[in-house]
């Protein structure tokens, strides 16, 4: 209940940021906010209930990861718009945000049952490696958010922010999610080790996080570069979140199309 | 004479080419390009572990499967040897000259790093000042002001260094000094991971035991006799598997092991990896592994963790003043590309100095 409410917040929210002025701090664009800051009470509810009921962190399912992702995602964007004077571009943030949840609610309603943990997944690396993922992904999120808003500053000139600012928004989110996939990647590798005897198995799951890792450490490399900057930044901060998405969403798709054999149960 | 090139120094310009290349963003972004696109190309191919490559019973049933399961597409990747395409050349030169251009470009601006990091040249010209990315002059100030700039740096963290002669008086003020230094602990956390990745390619090995309950078998690498003495499973009220939970002993060491809790003995990593039920008997397998290389690695993940963390949030700030007999103040800022305050900072103090007493921001 506290997640379908959550999910048609974030709809309304969405709905008063394209009505109400975006960037100003206007009292009426507080309005977006407000709603989003209710959504998130709402899914904090919900994942708490749902982790009681399961007696373990809700991370050990694809259901449940995509909820968290949202959760981390709405967080970060209600963080950045508080210690931002200016509102920066929250409808686009909030777009991405909601592309993950409506993926998450539209699972089937196997996929959402509360499940036992697999003996793989008792262990204490689990909960500190799916965690640091979702906040590295929500940071990613936020990142493409900034960048769909870059590439729409021209049409849409004076309801955004300025493309500085919004550049700068842009790496910032990057700089705060690479490392925590940094580590989310750290953290999973002393994991297999002990489960799987093994760092690194060349799982097509572990493949994609390392070249998502590789594509956030070019575009890192790419930024302080002049003629890199802008829109085309924008567009490589774009495809770095298509890469994440398809780590999560993609890979078990892969798996089953090609006939791969993977460890990873999401 | 004819025009002709010292080998010598043929070779210098050569290695300084390189050398200069190495440390090229563009280029590392390009490698990296590459890993990314060869990393899916290998993604979508089924791969053969090194475990199973190793053990030629398995490797056998391992290809079989393979047919079995993609016909001739199979049979064209075991052939290809595109089923261990991630030990190929063609995968694993791009991240040798990775790892070999982080060398170089932790070398090559490793000296100016130190320089600056040992540089504490307090005094400065006026024309340097000025030219400094962020730069401003304050005419008519007195020893107030000149406590006042060295109070409100104090106050927000700078490290202030004053010199005071006939000349002029210096300032120089630095926040984050030793930051920059965190990209060097980065690139040697890529080096260190290439150790790690090294060692246990050339030192670690892994065997797979499968022994039943009440029996022994003998890890081959460092000759030393396992015993099984029990297995069990343990299981939620609903039923459903919580844990597999084997006994081992290793020599005259005892250990309950599970599928996340191995045993190390003498460095040597006994994993429970599965059961199989023959007739009536269980016979419990382990994966034992010697991976020399897994210590530096995490050591090189997570010094690759804290030098990210201070180059991102940790940015470098300096800022420079000197006052001239004839009473100018003149200020310089400069700041890492990170330090996002920076500008914004710098206008408040200048403005706070000399509030409508004539203050020029250039």
């Amino acid at each position: 209940m506290w997640i379908t409410l959550a999910y048609g917040l974030l709809w309304l929210a969405l709905i008063t940021y394209l009505v109400y002025p975006w960037h100003e701090c206007h009292p009426r664009c507080w309005g977006g906010i407000g709603i989003s800051l209710g959504a998130w009470i709402c899914l904090t509810v919900g994942l708490v209930e749902r982790s009681i009921a399961a007696g373990h962190w809700p991370l050990a399912n694809r259901y449940e990861f995509a909820l968290c992702w949202v959760w981390a995602g709405l967080g970060l964007h209600l963080l950045l718009e508080a210690s931002w004077q200016g509102r920066c571009s929250g409808f686009f943030v909030l777009v991405v945000v909601l592309l993950v949840a409506s993926y998450a609610v539209t699972r089937p309603e196997t996929m959402k049952e509360i499940t036992l943990l697999l003996p793989a997944l008792r262990s204490p690396w689990f909960p500190l490696h799916a965690a640091s993922a979702v906040i590295a992904y929500a940071a990613c999120g936020s990142a493409a958010g900034f960048g769909l808003a870059y590439l729409f500053t021209q049409r849409m000139r004076e309801r955004l922010p300025p493309t500085a600012a919004l550049e700068r928004a842009m790496e910032r989110s990057v700089v705060l999610g690479f490392p925590w996939l940094t580590f989310s990647i750290l953290v999973g590798a002393i994991w297999a080790q002990h489960a799987w005897a093994r760092l690194w198995g060349w799982d097509p799951k572990e493949t994609w996080a390392l070249l998502t890792w590789l594509w956030y450490l070019m575009v890192l490399h790419l930024s302080p570069m002049p003629h890199w900057r802008g829109r085309r930044m924008a567009l490589l901060v774009l495809l770095g979140f298509g890469l994440v998405g398809f780590t999560f969403i993609g890979v078990p798709w892969l798996v089953r199309w090609v006939r791969l054999e993977s460890l990873h149960g999401f | 004479m004819t025009g002709q090139i010292d080998p010598r120094a043929r070779w210098e310009t050569l290695w300084r080419r390189l050398w200069a290349f190495s440390a090229r963003l563009d280029v590392t972004a390009g490698l990296l390009a590459v890993l990314v696109l060869l990393s899916i190309i290998g993604s979508t191919i089924p791969q053969r572990g090194l475990d199973v490559a190793a053990d030629p019973q398995r490797a056998a049933a391992w290809e079989t499967a393979l047919r079995a399961k993609h016909g001739a597409w199979g049979d064209f990747l075991i052939t290809s040897g595109a089923v261990q395409f991630f030990q190929t050349g063609l995968f694993l030169l791009p991240w040798g000259v990775l790892i070999l251009f982080t060398l170089l470009c932790a070398l090559h601006r490793w000296p100016t790093i130190w320089y600056s990091l040992h540089r504490d040249t307090v005094r400065c010209t006026p024309v340097q000042l000025h030219e400094a990315p962020h730069s401003a002059s304050i005419p008519d100030t007195d020893r107030a002001t000149w406590e006042q700039l060295r109070e409100a740096l104090e106050r927000d963290g700078y490290h202030v260094h004053i010199e005071m002669d006939v000349a002029g008086w210096f300032l120089r003020a630095e926040r984050h000094r030793w930051a920059r230094s965190a990209t060097l602990v980065t690139h040697l956390a890529v080096i260190l991971m290439g150790v790690g990745v090294l060692l246990n390619l050339q030192l670690g090995w892994r065997e797979e035991l499968a022994i039943p309950v009440g029996g022994s078998a003998l890890v081959r690498h460092a000759d030393l006799p396992v015993h099984n003495t029990a297995f069990e499973v343990i299981r939620y009220p609903d039923g459903n598997v919580a844990a597999y939970e084997a006994h081992i002993r290793v020599q005259e060491t005892l250990a309950r092991i599970r599928v996340n809790e191995p045993l190390v003995y003498q460095g040597i990593g006994f994993h429970l990896s599965g059961y199989m039920q023959i007739q009536d008997r269980t016979v419990v397998v382990l994966q034992v592994t010697y991976a020399p290389g897994y210590v530096p690695l995490i050591v090189a993940g997570f010094l690759m963790l804290v030098g990210m963390a201070v180059t991102f949030n940790m940015p470098f700030r300096r800022i420079q003043a000197c006052r001239t007999a004839d009473g100018v103040l003149q200020l310089g800022g400069w700041a890492d590309r990170r330090a996002y305050g920076f500008a914004r900072a710098f206008e408040t103090l200048v403005q706070e100095l000399r509030a409508g007493k004539g203050t020029q921001l250039t």
